[in-house]
């Protein structure tokens, strides 16, 4: 039998296995998972440090001919990365706080860039194009971004008597847009069962295939 | 619902509680713990002990209690006093902590009415002269009155000061009236007044006549002088209907009670006209279950001498109902009232207004009378509310005092009664009658501190009850003791209703903002000093709040009971046996169980009691699957008693731990899941192997003109060779089943066109997938090392080396290239599109890949699959705004909602889940076998010509005519002349034909196969049958091949409920003769001249012209060949692969389709070696049908049986 052979029949195996969750939690199912984790886990670990951190450190630290500044920037991640490992100490985890709020940082300000640019303005854009392309859908798209961002706003009035309550308008558009939000998480759900639908077939086409050798 | 906690077994006398009745001072002082008064509460013994070992810290929590709460003149040592309780029915902790408490009053939080009331002897130490009159310092004196009552200076006339209430005074009269006949219950008169007042003034005359002759017996009371008119209104009123019982009728179910508030005619205190009805009830039911505490303490203590009379007259009564304020507010405010005007010494004019919502906020406004009715806040738990009539317990107690226990057990009892010697044995009844034992000793049984369980009590009812008589010698209403009204479904509905009413519960919570926390819990209590099953009932329903909002008492309490040990054995029926000697043989034969489930095991239930229990449970207890098992109150109420060592933390007693009864619900597989689990599996296999379940319309072979699919299509369609495609793989694993036929068919059409791929990936086990997926994939198979096989006959698979089906040789790093892990996520993402020449670079072995790629726009088209939005949303937020280029997203059927609103702007052509990919794949199978890629090696190249022209041959005639005379003159005079003339003409007609064509036919390939939508709409068919080639004048022949490895149907109409005429067996060569509209049906012809429809997707169809040839064996079927982009299902192509021989012809019969705009050519077959397929491809799509609709009926089924289980469960309510 040749390594793709045991490959599928591996598969066949630990497809029954995590099927096997069916029945309850069990000793097959958790080692699947654990196998699988485990599989994952390592590879990630090997990956990034072949294609991440050695190609980082060939660049810059072990560069030949590389300045100063080189080296000392290539020594930036790193130094980074050593403070992140103090976060299992107590006594020492504030250290890696600094590491953290550089990621959080860097990482809001490019999701904060990206955000504005690639989703609001396109589809700011769209929906607006969206009027003169097609003016049914166009202002079915407009209703539903409206009432669905005026169903997310909180701003209310306090009346005289203290209570605080929203306009009657406010609270009419409001109700739209939960109904298109309704109709957004059942399609979400729909699609959910469909790709599951959709893995489920092919594991059964790939068993069945298994066995019956096709 | 009842307090049937609460109750006290008839044949045990609560000494300690009722000894306000029977004004006897209680000197056993041998009984100092509150857990003497257990009788009717539900409490047990051991109680004490951990009241006792609670005091330290109670000490601390009473800090937090007012004063006047905790003033205690109860000595200490004293059974069952909760006077430092007051009327709060506050939790065990106050009591325990009573004697620490600080007897202190402090005016300012007293009411001044109750302030007014100088209790004589409130306080020992000081001076007991009833003609102190008004001292505020002992304004609570009554409340805090000990045991060591002195009827003689409580009684003197002197005590019924002017400032005392009338309805005060009254009630010193009505003892004293009733001093002749306080022998007999049924001596005092059906008055309609309330029972308590009347046994106030009977029990005395029972067990100290000699204080009863101090009482003077008042003039007759009228309304007009010093009765108070609620007290006249109260003599003159007729017992009314019995009011609500309920558990939660005080504090909960306030509208239930809004209606049976009283007309507000009398002019009783409003604290005590809560809810009065105008006409009283049956004294069983007055004060049904309100809570007891104050009155208990009250009767306790004696009624003080009372303050001055209230000048003011009456209020009148409102016309309209006012809003209603809370208990805690009111009292508060009663105090500051009070207190600035106590110079008024008015205490009806100072009552505040109470409003109907129980909001917590309320106005005094002063300038509204109060309303006798509508003092209180039905919501509220309301201590004085004597419109429920005398309590359940309280009545039963009465009534002990005529228990004649040695009343005959009933014949076929359930339970043999034993002997009343044995029954009682530890009453210590002794020759009294059965008044007295049941009035006298009782105490001692409770007393004895080893009371272990309410369950055992409670069964003692249905056995003894025979033996329950009130004071007229009729049995007492055994109602009262029966399960049902604890477990009544109203009272529990109400229980639920208040669980699941997030509003009701706010509002229960919402007693008063600034009222103190220790009153915002008194809501949770019913007695002044019980801890019942009832109380915690309460309790737990209305506290389901966070823990730190408790106050520092009750979390310390709080904290107590969790640090409760478990108990040591499940079994006690020795400690039982000890306690009540010959008692737990005679009651339920159910084993004494420990912990949580006792409730509901130790009694004899039916069923529908046990589901009644278990609602209660579910509302008692603590969700023991989630936490550590700890005792709740009620636990703690039928455990055993608790090892104090364990408290002090001293004891090497092992903690056992509570072992749950209940089935852990993760042991087996959940039945319902399994089921849909089973069905829903059943559903999506079935149509592999049932061809009859296969239903549905498979995906179609074509995406719809404009749509997102297509524009997805035409995008690849239009790379041209050697254009860079970037592909970013973002998914893993768990999608993979999904979207691997999506990358396939694509990296197949993208190597069809001649471009190379760039795989990218954010997720590095999805950039291994892809190269799996494309090396083992798309080009695997083909890719034929030496171009043959090895010595076994087997192909020899090099990747990315070799002649693979796309016409060239596919080689990593030339053809194709796996970037480097992008890591990072979206920064990482953002740093490669800031420098996407560095990264691309080397790829993921760090070999340089001579990309020239220095930006987004060198790219000809990028596409991303993805199996979550999230990542579409990356890639379009961080790399669709650098590049001109739009995106082609794939993602999965879960991924589309949220992805989609990105195909507009900058993104075009989406393909999502399977449906797309099949439709994809389908388009690509059925175009012709790729065309070689210019310039590639290895391939014969055919050099595209001039079509072949067919130049029209005129047949031309050549006519020679050559005419022959021959004339011959003769010398002899004979003359003859005979002329002879021979005219032979010869004509030779020789037609020379010469059909010399003057173009070669060279087909010119396109990869284009044909569709049955590229067939005309019309056209004349050959009539020769056979295909013969001579079709020039006779119309255009097309034929096509059984495309499936099954035998399809012919149907004689073009659709799928046609009726099947005949059956084409795979393979099979038919010929075509039209097609419907769209092209997804095709008309054929069969061998016996009938015509048919077939589906069109099942046929190949072959080029016109070609279908026929003179020499058919130049093709031949390979099944092995794969010339096409099928890779998987059993929809195997007929793959024709060219053979030796013949040899292959370069010149090809001309023919020129009439109707078609191209002459077409036959296929270049490809070359290459069989792939292995992905089977089931079809059966795929029929098993996620029928699984869907699976889904769909087990959802349905689901709600439907919700529905029906919610209205039958509101029916039976």
């Amino acid at each position: 039998m040749s390594g793709e052979q045991i490959g599928l029949w591996a598969g066949f195996v630990f497809t029954l296995m995590v099927f096997s969750y069916l029945l309850g939690d069990n000793f097959l199912y958790r080692l699947a998972i654990y196998v699988f984790t485990g599989l994952s886990a390592g590879y990630i670990v090997l990956v990034t440090v072949e294609s991440v951190l050695l190609p980082w450190l060939h660049g810059t630290l072990l560069a030949p001919g590389g300045d100063i500044a080189g080296r000392a920037l290539g020594l930036v991640p790193f130094i980074l990365g050593l403070l992140l490992l103090f976060k299992a100490s107590p006594r020492l985890g504030r250290g890696g706080n600094i590491a953290i709020a550089f990621i959080i940082a860097v990482g809001t300000a490019v999701a904060l860039a990206g955000a504005i640019s690639g989703t609001l303005i396109p589809l700011a854009r769209a929906t607006s194009s969206a009027v003169a392309l097609d003016p049914l859908n166009g202002f079915l798209i407009f209703i539903g971004v409206a009432s669905t961002l005026a169903y997310f706003q909180y701003l209310a009035r306090r009346k005289p008597n203290g209570q605080i309550e929203r306009r009657l308008l406010s609270r009419a558009i409001g109700v739209v847009g939960q109904g298109f939000i309704v109709v957004t998480l059942g399609a979400l759900y729909a699609g959910a069962i469909l790709t599951s639908l959709t893995i489920f077939s092919e594991r059964i086409a790939f068993i069945l295939a298994r066995i019956t050798g096709g | 619902m009842t307090d049937d906690f609460d109750k006290r077994p008839p044949d045990e006398e609560p000494e300690d509680d009722f000894d306000w009745l029977k004004d006897v001072p209680d000197d056993d002082s041998s009984s100092s713990r509150s857990g003497d008064n257990l009788g009717f509460t539900g409490e047990l013994s051991w109680r004490q002990d951990v009241e006792d070992a609670f005091d330290d810290q109670l000490n601390e929590a009473n800090a937090d209690t007012p004063d006047w709460q905790q003033t205690d003149n109860q000595p200490k040592g004293q059974p069952g006093k909760s006077g430092n309780l007051g009327f709060t029915g506050e939790l065990d902790w106050l009591r325990a902590s009573g004697e620490e408490a600080a007897p202190e009053a402090n005016d300012t939080d007293v009411p001044d009415w109750l302030a007014r009331m100088d209790l004589a002897q409130s306080s020992p130490p000081l001076d007991e002269t009833p003609d102190d009159g008004t001292d505020v310092d002992d304004s609570m004196a009554w409340l805090q009155q000990d045991d060591e009552f002195d009827a003689e200076d409580e009684l003197e006339p002197a005590t019924l000061e002017d400032d005392a209430p009338d309805w005060m005074q009254d009630l010193g009269g009505l003892r004293a009236s009733d001093e002749g006949e306080l022998q007999t219950s049924n001596a005092l008169p059906d008055t309609g007044a309330l029972d308590w007042l009347q046994e106030y003034a009977a029990e005395p005359a029972t067990d100290e006549p000699e204080e009863v002759d101090e009482f003077e017996l008042p003039p007759e009371p009228t309304a007009e002088n010093d009765v108070p008119d609620w007290m006249a209104g109260a003599y003159d009123s007729t017992p009314a209907a019995e009011p609500t019982s309920s558990l939660f009728t005080d504090d909960l179910d306030s509208e239930s009670v809004e209606g049976t508030t009283g007309t507000g005619e009398l002019d009783l205190p409003p604290w005590l006209m809560e809810d009065t009805p105008a006409e009283l009830p049956n004294e069983n039911d007055l004060f049904g279950e309100f809570d007891t505490g104050m009155l208990r303490e009250a009767a306790e203590s004696e009624y003080p001498p009372a303050p001055a009379i209230p000048e003011a007259a009456p209020p009148e009564e409102p016309e309209e109902p006012v809003v209603k304020g809370r208990i805690t507010d009111w009292l508060e405010r009663e105090s500051e009232i009070a207190s600035s005007k106590i110079e008024q010494d008015d205490f009806l004019n100072t009552l505040p207004e109470f409003t109907s919502q129980s909001t917590g906020e309320f106005p005094v406004t002063g300038e509204l009378p109060p309303t006798s009715n509508e003092w209180f806040d039905e919501s509220e738990p309301e201590p004085f509310d004597a419109a429920d009539g005398v309590p359940d317990w309280l009545t039963e107690l009465q009534d002990q005092g005529d228990i004649t226990v040695d009343e005959p057990v009933q014949a076929g009892s359930a339970y043999d009664m034993p002997d009343d010697d044995d029954l009682f044995a530890g009453l210590d009844l002794g020759d009294a009658p059965p008044v007295e034992q049941a009035a006298a000793p009782a105490g001692e049984f409770f007393n004895t501190g080893e009371l272990r369980n309410i369950d055992d009590i409670l069964s003692s009812y249905k056995d003894i009850e025979t033996g329950v008589s009130d004071r007229t010698g009729n049995l007492v209403n055994q109602a009262d003791f029966d399960m049902d009204s604890l477990l009544s479904d109203d009272e529990l509905d109400k229980i639920s209703s208040l669980r699941q009413s997030d509003e009701r519960r706010a509002e229960m919570g919402d007693i008063s903002p600034d009222a103190p926390d220790w009153l915002s819990d008194i809501g949770v209590s019913v007695g002044s000093d019980d801890v019942s099953a009832a109380a915690i009932v309460r309790k737990q329903a209305q506290n389901e709040r966070g823990l730190d909002e408790l106050s520092d008492q009750l979390q310390a309490l709080h904290q107590a009971g969790l640090d409760l040990p478990a108990p040591v054995t499940n079994d006690a029926p020795d400690n039982m046996k000890a306690l009540l000697i010959g008692v737990p043989e005679i009651l339920s034969p159910a084993p004494m169980r420990i912990g949580k489930p006792a409730l509901a095991e130790d009694l004899v239930l039916s069923a529908s009691h046990r589901e009644k229990v278990n609602l209660l449970q579910s509302l008692i207890a603590t969700d023991d699957q989630t936490k550590e098992p700890q005792l709740s109150a009620i636990d703690v109420t039928l455990d055993d008693s608790p090892d104090l060592d364990d408290l002090a933390g001293t004891s090497t007693r092992a903690i056992p731990v509570i072992t749950s009864t209940r089935k852990k619900r993760g042991a087996l597989p959940k039945i319902d899941r399994l089921l849909i689990a089973v069905v829903l599996a059943v559903a999506v296999i079935l149509p592999f192997v049932v061809r009859g379940l296969r239903i549905g319309q498979l995906p179609p072979l074509s995406f719809a003109a404009g749509s997102a699919q297509q524009v997805a299509f035409d995008r690849v369609a239009n790379l041209q060779p050697g254009d860079t495609v970037l592909i970013a793989a973002e998914y893993g694993l768990t999608d993979a089943a999904e979207l691997d036929t999506t990358l396939d068919t694509l990296l197949r059409h993208i190597f069809s066109r001649g471009a190379r791929p760039v795989i990218v990936s954010t997720n590095a086990i999805g950039l291994l997938h892809a190269k799996n997926v494309l090396e083992r994939g798309v080009v695997s198979g083909l890719d034929v090392k030496d171009g043959g096989t090895d010595s076994t006959g087997n192909i020899v698979v090099s990747p990315g080396l070799g002649i693979n089906r796309f016409g060239r040789i596919i080689t990593l790093g030339k053809d194709y290239f796996i970037a480097p892990f992008i890591a990072g996520d979206t920064v990482g993402l953002r740093d490669f599109s800031q420098n996407i020449g560095g990264r691309l670079a080397t790829d993921y072995n760090g070999k340089p890949t001579n990309l020239q790629i220095t930006s987004y726009n060198d790219f000809a088209l990028i596409a991303v699959i993805a199996e979550r939005s999230d990542d579409v949303r990356r890639w379009a937020e961080q790399v669709a705004p650098l590049t001109s280029n739009p995106l082609l997203i794939a993602v999965s059927a879960a991924a589309a909602p949220m992805a989609e609103p990105y195909t507009v702007g900058s993104v075009n052509g989406m393909l999502v889940g399977y449906k797309d990919a099949y439709t994809y794949r389908a388009i690509l199978e059925a175009q012709a076998p790729l065309a070689p890629i210019a310039g590639s090696t290895n391939i014969p190249t055919v050099v595209p010509t001039k079509p072949p022209t067919a130049t029209a041959v005129t047949p031309t005639a050549t006519v020679t005519l050559t005419p022959s005379i021959t004339y011959t003159p003769s010398a002899t005079p004979t003359i003859t002349r005979t002329p002879t003339i021979t005219r032979t003409p010869t004509i030779t007609l020789t037609p020379t034909v010469t059909n010399t064509p003057t173009a070669t036919a060279t087909a010119t390939f396109t990869p284009t196969n044909i569709r049955a939508s590229d067939l005309p709409p019309t056209w004349t068919p050959t009539t020769l049958p056979g295909g013969s080639s001579d079709i020039g004048g006779q119309g255009l022949l097309i034929t096509g091949v059984v495309n499936v490895s099954d035998a399809v149907n012919v149907r004689d109409n073009p659709s799928r409920s046609g009726k099947v005429i005949a059956s084409l067996p795979a393979r099979s060569t038919v010929q075509i003769i039209g097609r419907n509209e769209d092209g997804t049906w095709l008309q054929i012809k069969l061998e016996d001249e009938r015509e048919g429809w077939v589906s069109a997707s099942l046929i190949r169809i072959n080029e016109p012209g070609t279908g026929t040839p003179t020499t058919p064996v130049a093709y031949n079927v390979d099944e092995n060949a794969h010339v096409s982009l099928l890779s998987d299902s059993n929809y195997q192509p007929i793959a024709v692969n060219l053979q030796a021989s013949p040899s292959p012809s370069p010149t090809l019969t001309p023919f020129i389709p009439a109707t078609l705009a191209a002459p077409a050519a036959a296929p270049l077959p490809a070359q290459g070696a069989s792939i292995k397929t992905t089977p089931y491809r079809d059966q795929r799509w029929y098993g996620m049908t029928l699984g869907l609709l699976a889904v769909i009926g087990v959802i349905t089924l689901g709600a439907i049986i919700n529905i029906v289980r919610g209205l039958f469960r509101r029916g039976r309510k």
